[in-house]
């Protein structure tokens, strides 16, 4: 604010040397418009031998007269818009003043009523200190209520402006300067007033100081609203900081819900959670998860805001062996389960904890941590960590509640999970258990089965197959089904329809009555589930063979005669989900070289943008069985040409297929 | 009233209409619990249920489990329930489980 005086002063010449002004910036601003006095008034204040300086309220100089230039030596343009404080405020070096013959105090004149000026003298050889009436009321006394005293000057400072306005002041005075000063007064009425003071020191010829003098103007509408602002500012700040972490941590809590529902394996879950709590949750996660063969070390997965720093880490944690009997840390949590939580950790604390610390501590600045249990009904599964740089955030008792809740879904999503695979594993026992582990020996008739569990979602499907012989020799039957479900219900659900089929046939039942005996099982067995079934027998000791084919509500099988590919059969009732079920059995003599391709639902239903529909697949079917050849190689050739459409990986329910190949009557099966 | 719901990243809309309700998009074992519960409590009255699938784009075994659940509710309720405009990916489905019946598709089975 100061300084840039003294050129312009060079400039103009005739200004004292040593005269500066506060606030430069306030130079640009012009009055615009505001020289309201008209000409013919102007002559007379040009004409009047003072000087005549006018103000608006604000202190801002509206008119500044030929007097006004010849005393403080600045022309009216130079100060129109300027305020009165900035222009008038006494030189730190008076002698122009002096030389002026008239005291600077009375010259304010006209201005400091308009401005709300109050201005003060004090006489360093008299020790008297002089207001006037506009001072006087700026600290809210009547006029002639000051009673010249230092002492009372002091007493209506505020009590914590006092030392700060008396410093500066004294400083003024040692240096011979000027000085600006905002502080509070606080009246008699007990009320606080904001004041914006200048003041500066009168020197003799000698440059001795004699006194002071300045002038103070009212400002509380102004420091109050900055403060007002400030405080808004500062509040709302505070809030959006708060705000942000709140929203944080909801964040993370909902996708941490939708990262469990998601992950089907350990794997996939420690690898979800960690890259959701970045940076939802600071700047660095780590999920231990014990291993259930009991290895020592748990399997470790962990994020980090910078993808760097992260590669560093994973770096990093590849040498570092894992102490099981670690004093704190992961290991601790684990052993223990009780969480451990350092809003900020120190230098000492670091240097004395276990390895994982330190070298999130040292390497990485993480020095805001929680490491918490991941426990379920007293069993703990791991440790759940999450730190944050010393330069984000602190975490606090908070956070510390919202990762123990986090650790608990964790747990019990391990456990889904573990029990999840559990459960598939059985099912895929039994399930396989329930396939036949060999084919019939039949002459003239050559078989092969195929299976594939589904690849998408790695469930167990209900599809089941099955060929067995009938009480006659040379009958077959061959069963295709598929429960509607997964898992083990729908394991246990074909175990059921695998041997009521079998029961029925043996018991020399029709396909007919085979097919509604099963329908009545499942009604029977309380599933609300139901079933696709195909069953069909093979007279295969008749010439021509006899194959009978019976459906209920499963897909047609094809036959393929002369490389022509039809659908045989007829479309019967679902089982399982009516009382009463319309099946109709379609027979047909087979010839040498007749391929019978029975498949299940898998194959034709997979969803878009995958079209491979019934039509499709017969086409698919005539297609692999053109070259002929054996069952087996018929069955690799769909196998082929489907996964070509179908990727193993894209399907999402199981596939069972046998193939039925008649052979060319010499006696070769 | 009409009540629009979409799941799974819009791969299934239920709407409900006064009768019953318009699904459209794919039915598999992913959205067929969120189309079982939406169709859980069938429409005030006493009427025909009417399922518009027009534009049901795929449906598996477990679409139509939910179908075959609406259907026996609807049976106990002394009521019945008919497809309105299947498409052909319904029609197929229906006509390969022998359920055309049930859903007031009389097709006639040996003319396959």
């Amino acid at each position: 604010m100061h300084g840039s005086g003294d050129v312009a002063a060079d400039a103009r010449g005739h200004l004292p040397e040593r005269l500066t002004f506060a606030d430069e910036s306030i130079r640009g601003m012009t009055s615009s418009g505001d020289d309201s006095a008209l000409p013919d008034q102007r002559a007379v204040l040009d004409a009047l031998g003072g000087a005549v300086v006018a103000t608006g309220p604000d202190g801002v100089i509206l008119l500044w007269n030929r007097g006004a230039e010849a005393l403080y030596g600045w022309t009216e343009p130079e100060v129109l818009g300027r305020s009165i404080l900035d222009v008038l405020a006494p030189p730190a070096d008076l002698h122009i003043a002096a030389r002026q013959s008239r005291d600077l105090f009375e010259q304010f004149g006209y201005a400091q009523e308009a401005a709300g000026l109050g201005t003060w003298r004090w006489d360093m050889a008299t020790g008297q200190t002089t207001w006037d009436e506009g001072l006087e009321s700026l600290f809210g006394l009547p006029n002639g209520g000051f009673d010249e005293s230092f002492d009372m000057y002091v007493s209506l400072l505020h009590p914590d402006d006092r030392e700060k306005v008396l410093a500066i002041i004294a400083d003024a005075v040692e240096t011979k300067s000027r000085y600006r000063v905002d502080h509070r007064v606080v009246w008699p009425d007990g009320s606080i007033h904001w004041i914006s003071g200048v003041g500066g020191v009168t020197l003799d010829a000698n440059d001795a100081v004699t006194g002071t003098v300045g002038c103070m103007m009212d400002v509380t509408d102004r420091i109050e609203k900055e403060l007002i602002r400030q405080r808004l500012a500062e509040a709302t700040l505070r809030a959006s900081d708060i705000e942000e972490v709140q929203r944080g941590r909801l964040a993370f809590l909902a996708l941490t819900n939708e990262a469990l529902n998601a992950s089907s394996t350990i794997r996939e879950m420690m690898e979800n959670v960690t890259r959701q709590a970045v940076p939802h949750l600071g700047d660095w996660c780590a999920i231990h998860v014990v291993t259930p063969d009991g290895r020592p070390s748990p399997e470790v997965e962990f994020a980090h805001v910078d993808p760097e720093l992260e590669a560093r880490a994973r770096r990093l944690f590849e040498q570092l062996p894992y102490d099981p009997d670690g004093h704190d840390g992961v290991a601790a949590v684990i052993r223990t389960g009780v969480a451990e939580y350092h809003p900020d950790l120190s230098d000492d604390a670091i240097s004395g904890s276990a390895t994982e610390a330190r070298v999130l501590a040292s390497h990485f600045d993480l020095r805001s941590v929680i490491t918490v249990a991941i426990k379920r009904s007293g069993r703990t599964f791991g440790a759940l960590q999450f730190s944050a740089s010393a330069s984000s955030r602190r975490f606090t008792a908070e956070d510390l509640t919202l990762a123990e809740a986090v650790a608990g879904r964790i747990a019990s999503s391990i456990e889904n999970i573990r029990l999840h695979e559990r459960e598939r594993q059985i099912a895929h026992t039994l399930q396989y258990s329930l396939l036949p582990t060999s084919l019939p020996d039949i002459a003239d008739i050559d078989l092969a089965v195929r299976y594939w569990p589904n690849g998408a979602l790695g469930e167990v499907g209900g599809d089941f197959y099955d060929v067995f012989e009938l009480e006659h020799d040379g009958q077959l039957a061959v069963v295709l089904g598929d429960v509607c479900g997964t898992g083990p219900e729908a394991a246990a659900l074909t175990g059921l329809a695998r041997h009521t089929i079998r029961d029925s046939a043996w018991h020399g039942d029709g396909p007919e009555q085979v097919l509604t005996a099963l329908n009545r099982a499942v009604r029977r067995s309380g599933n609300e589930t139901f079933l696709t079934c195909l069953y069909g027998t093979l007279d295969a000791e008749s010439r021509p063979q006899t194959l009978t084919v019976t459906c209920g509500g499963h897909p047609l099988p094809v036959h393929i005669r002369n490389n022509k590919a039809v659908a045989l059969g007829v479309p019967g009732t679902l089982l399982g989900a009516l009382d009463d079920i319309v099946v109709v059995t379609t027979s047909i003599a087979l010839a040498p070289g007749d391929v019978v391709v029975f498949h299940t639902d898998g194959a034709t239903d997979a969803p878009p943008p995958i079209d491979l529909d019934e039509t499709g697949w017969t086409q698919l079917v005539g297609e692999a069985a053109r070259p002929g050849g054996t069952a087996d190689e018929i069955s690799d050739r769909i196998e082929r040409a489907l996964e070509a459409i179908v990727p193993f990986g894209a399907r999402a329910d199981d596939i069972a297929l046998v193939v039925l190949v008649v052979g060319s009557g010499d006696g070769h099966r | 009233m009409m009540t629009t719901m979409r799941i799974e990243r819009e791969r299934l809309e239920i709407t409900t209409s006064d009768n019953g309700w318009t699904v459209a998009g794919e039915i598999d074992a992913s959205t067929a619990p969120t189309l079982d519960d939406a169709l859980r409590i069938l429409p005030v009255g006493n009427g025909t249920v009417v399922v518009d699938v027009s534009d049901v784009t795929f449906i598996d075994s477990s679409g139509l489990r939910v179908l075959i659940s609406v259907a026996t509710r609807a049976e106990e309720a002394g009521r019945s329930v008919i497809l309105e405009q299947p498409s052909p990916t319904v029609t197929r489905l229906l006509e390969i489980t022998g359920l055309t019946e049930m859903f007031g598709l009389a097709i006639d089975p040996t003319d396959t």
